[in-house]
């Protein structure tokens, strides 16, 4: 398995050099694969940071302007993606700081870290010095009732999901789509976002926690 | 490991960021308690629906202006 999937990543560091050879020799062809592979992932991360889809799509071309730029100074340290990704999140900061509605990254981490977090309502366990069941479930959680045949109601759950990304707190957010939407590494996030693994790991727990509750309010009320 | 204390840790579990005597009580929880096998359950569904929430193609507009920057940087001189 871990052979596998070392497999696959040495397959993929030997497709990323390969594209940014014909990159850096003006391929046209290998410009736009790249465009077409990031873009929505980059317009999504983009929109957890700026106000509007507008401001968001305007820092998606900077930063394919950006990578441009620096395309022959790109040393391969990172993977081309985190690379690019890093590129965004610099530029939606300076972009945020331009809106007066953003702070920096570490003082946001920092407040959503703060203070206690509860998974799941307190409510709905028994209480520590319960005879049988400490801390044991009162209210358990109930079978959601998902019917994937049904594209209408397929379509509002997947909503409901929208919806409740979209409430979280802003490192949350960006913490759940690139991991749950984009599919990074937990440390290529780290790398994009300058968090500490540990820290990582709370924000996404609390961001996956919480659209999961969302869930089970819409398909279990 | 009591049910309140498994779901405060099912991110580390799912994360493989947990020591081996805490999997080992998280495991053997999860085997015998249906209810915190059902939220796990639900917690892995919920990842697989934020999955699928990847649409959208990159708009035509953009495209177009992101391929005239590219002839623009190819034309351009460099080091």
């Amino acid at each position: 398995m871990l052979a596998h999937v070392e497999a696959v990543e040495h397959r993929a560091v030997v497709d990323e050099r390969r594209l940014l050879e014909r990159l850096r020799a003006g391929d046209e062809a290998a410009f736009t694969e790249l465009v077409e592979a990031l873009t929505p992932g980059l317009v999504r991360v983009a929109r957890t940071h700026v106000s509007t889809a507008a401001v968001a799509d305007e820092v998606v071309q900077e930063t394919w302007l950006g990578v441009l730029r620096g395309l022959d100074r790109f040393e391969g340290r990172s993977r081309l993606k985190t690379w690019i990704f890093r590129i965004l999140v610099n530029r939606a900061k300076t972009r945020g700081v331009a809106e007066h509605r953003t702070v920096p990254f570490a003082s946001l981490a920092a407040r959503e870290l703060d203070g206690t977090f509860a998974a799941v309502d307190p409510e709905r366990f028994l209480p520590p010095d319960h005879d049988r069941w400490p801390r044991g479930w009162a209210t358990p959680p109930r079978r959601w009732e998902l019917s994937p045949e049904d594209a209408l109601a397929h379509g509002q759950t997947l909503e409901v999901v929208r919806a409740g990304i979209r409430e979280l707190p802003a490192m949350q957010r960006m913490v759940i789509v690139m991991r749950d939407l984009e599919g990074f590494s937990a440390e290529e996030v780290c790398e994009v976002l300058e968090l500490a693994a540990v820290n990582q790991r709370v924000l996404l727990h609390r961001a996956r926690t919480q659209v999961r509750n969302r869930l089970e309010e819409h398909l279990a009320p | 490991m009591a049910c309140q204390e498994l779901v405060e840790r099912v991110t580390d579990y799912l994360e493989g960021a947990i020591e081996a005597p805490d999997r080992r009580r998280l495991e053997e929880h999860l085997a015998v308690c249906p209810h915190c096998d059902l939220y796990l359950e639900q917690l892995r569904l919920t990842l697989e629906l934020t999955g699928e929430l990847r649409e959208a193609d990159v708009a035509p507009e953009m495209r177009e202006e992101l391929l005239d920057a590219f002839s623009r940087w190819q034309r351009s001189p460099r080091p």
